[in-house]
């Protein structure tokens, strides 16, 4: 063998490996090819990039503008149309606590049986249609009942209208009704009976999606990224109030939210675990349409705004915190579906599914690799549980 | 494993489509292989090499749409790093570094002579000792199979120098190999 020959063999059966600075670098080469390449587009066709932001910005600003808006007009019709509204509504409890009682047409004692017992007809009852709703609460001295009635059904000495109880302040409800005379029992009546505040904590378990391009080719089968579902915790206080009869108003301030982003990838020669840890600091405001007959289902929607406090980014257990690599706030739209459960008079519990969807590129970029080019938002799925008890 | 994953075909077509992973891919396939031949010229210089190799990566990833898939693509990488190399080895002037002294006429040139039986280390550190003038015409000729007329219009000398350095490039390899195994 020749000696150019044995030296040509040994080289190309070299054994060693480079270092990975030298891949290292590559990378920052391309990725700078990468700025250079999109500095330049985006120069060619100014405002381009912008557009979805403006209208991503009116459409909260919209958004924001419509549900206060409603929240005060019903807050507005609720007031003016006083106990009307209530006992069409079902919510008792807010009899005590209403300026006036001006609504109601009728007030009767109840049945023999229940000489304590007041029923009060409804202003455009229907004829022959009985309902009989427990007044629960501590303000009140006796069992008491708001019902519609038909006249026939009345007794005899019904009072002139207007002739409405006093209550007083200590004694205990009675949970009980009568069937007599149209009277029901307790348990059989439907109720929201939560007119006045309410807070309570909450806990929230999402599946976190980061939109970006490297989750969106991590979920294409051609790639060599692997996009995994990625789940993350909620934990913080709600705060809520019916404003009208189909509508609440409700606060969330989540202390911890977290947003996680896991892949399988392959990196340095190898398949790896990698993630991103996101964790944001939540307020929620969200308006909410109860709807089907008993009002215990409904529909959110609001806004939310996050602050960053921690960010991590992970490959094979190494953690490293990327902090300054996002922007510290966030902001997107709440919608999604809650059912709530009375389990007494003073305990409310909420359990719901929520679509949260990121309008800020989260990702705060850099001198070489600037934000447009790696545009980031959260879309998340939570479900969730509340428990929250009445203030007043 | 990144063969039975993606095929030559997908992973120029990646490249071409700037995957980060594809890129990667490519990268990994290649590099021990071009690091080899980048220490082939750089010597003892590790740091050189290593610089030849991230510089020659560089541009196969950004000239790889003119790759026309005639012929293989370990040959057209190689022959990006080989220019890259001999762009940078030219900054320090080719002419400043050949072999000045004569080599004797008595050393015998066995052709068929076995080397096989020393180490394999060796031969890249007799070559790594050669000016680097000689280095890389000694590498031109053997890794990358050019003629001395080709050596000659790459470095802009004329065919005689490229032949002479050879020679005793080939000469004092030769002699130190011997001197090494006693």
């Amino acid at each position: 063998m020749k000696i150019e020959e044995w030296y040509k063999e040994r080289i190309e059966s070299n054994t060693e490996d480079p270092p990975e600075k030298v891949w290292e670098e590559v990378q920052n080469a391309l990725d700078l090819d990468l700025v250079w390449n999109a500095l330049s587009t985006e120069l060619e066709t100014p405002g381009k990039n912008r557009k979805p932001i403006y209208w991503a910005m009116a459409a909260s600003v919209l958004l924001l503008i419509a549900s206060l808006g409603m929240m005060l007009f019903f807050a507005d019709v609720f007031r003016s149309s006083g106990t009307d509204s209530v006992a069409s509504a079902h919510r008792p409890l807010m009899i005590s606590r209403l300026p006036s009682i001006t609504g109601i047409q009728t007030a009767l004692p109840a049945s023999p049986a229940y000489p304590h017992a007041t029923i009060v007809r409804k202003k455009h009852a229907h004829p022959g249609y009985h309902d009989l709703i427990p007044v629960a609460s501590p303000h009140f001295s006796m069992p008491a009942f708001i019902a519609s009635a038909s006249t026939a059904s009345l007794p005899a000495n019904t009072p002139a209208p207007g002739a409405f109880p006093v209550y007083g302040d200590d004694a205990e409800p009675s949970p009980v009704g009568a069937r007599d005379g149209g009277l029901l029992l307790a348990s059989e009546v439907e109720t929201t009976p939560w007119p006045g505040w309410y807070v309570g904590l909450s806990v929230q378990y999402a599946n976190t999606w980061m939109r970006n391009e490297k989750t969106i080719i991590g979920l294409q089968n051609t790639s060599l990224v692997d996009s995994r579902p990625s789940f993350g915790r909620s934990l913080g206080f709600v705060a809520g109030k019916q404003v009208a009869e189909r509508f609440d108003v409700k606060i969330a301030f989540d202390i911890i939210s977290e947003k996680r982003q896991s892949y399988n990838e392959y990196l340095h020669g190898k398949f790896v675990s990698t993630g991103l840890d996101m964790d944001y600091t939540k307020l929620s405001l969200m308006a909410g349409y109860r709807f089907l007959h008993n009002k215990r289902h409904m529909m959110v929607f609001g806004m939310y705004a996050g602050y960053l406090t921690n960010a991590e980014y992970t490959v094979d257990g190494n953690r490293e915190n990327v902090l300054h690599d996002f922007q510290k706030t966030d902001y997107g739209l709440v919608s999604g579906y809650e059912y709530t459960h009375a389990l007494n008079r003073n305990f409310l519990l909420a359990t719901g599914v929520y679509a949260h969807y990121g309008l800020t590129n989260v990702f705060a970029g850099g001198e070489q690799f600037p934000a447009y080019l790696n545009r980031t938002n959260f879309l998340s799925f939570h479900f969730g549980v509340s428990l929250g008890y009445l203030m007043d | 494993m990144t063969k039975d994953l993606y095929s030559e075909e997908e992973i120029i077509n990646g490249c071409i489509r700037n995957d980060r992973q594809l890129q990667e891919v490519l990268y990994r396939k290649y590099a021990r292989k071009m690091y080899g031949v980048c220490m082939g010229y750089a010597g003892k210089n590790r740091d050189m090499a290593q610089d030849m190799l991230q510089e020659a990566f560089i541009k196969v990833f950004r000239n790889i749409k003119q790759y026309g898939r005639k012929g293989a693509l370990e040959g057209w990488i190689r022959r990006i790093v080989a220019n890259t190399a001999i762009d940078m080895l030219r900054k320090q002037s080719v002419h400043q570094n050949l072999i000045q002294e004569e080599v004797p006429e008595s050393i015998s040139d066995p052709d068929n002579e076995v080397f096989s039986s020393m180490a394999g280390k060796d031969i890249l550190t007799q070559v790594a000792r050669l000016p680097e003038g000689a280095r890389i015409i000694f590498n031109l000729y053997a890794l990358e199979g050019f003629s001395h007329k080709e050596i000659a219009e790459q470095l802009d000398i004329s065919t005689g120098t490229s032949k002479s350095q050879f020679s005793r490039a080939r000469h004092l390899l030769k002699e130190w190999l011997r001197e090494q195994t006693g």
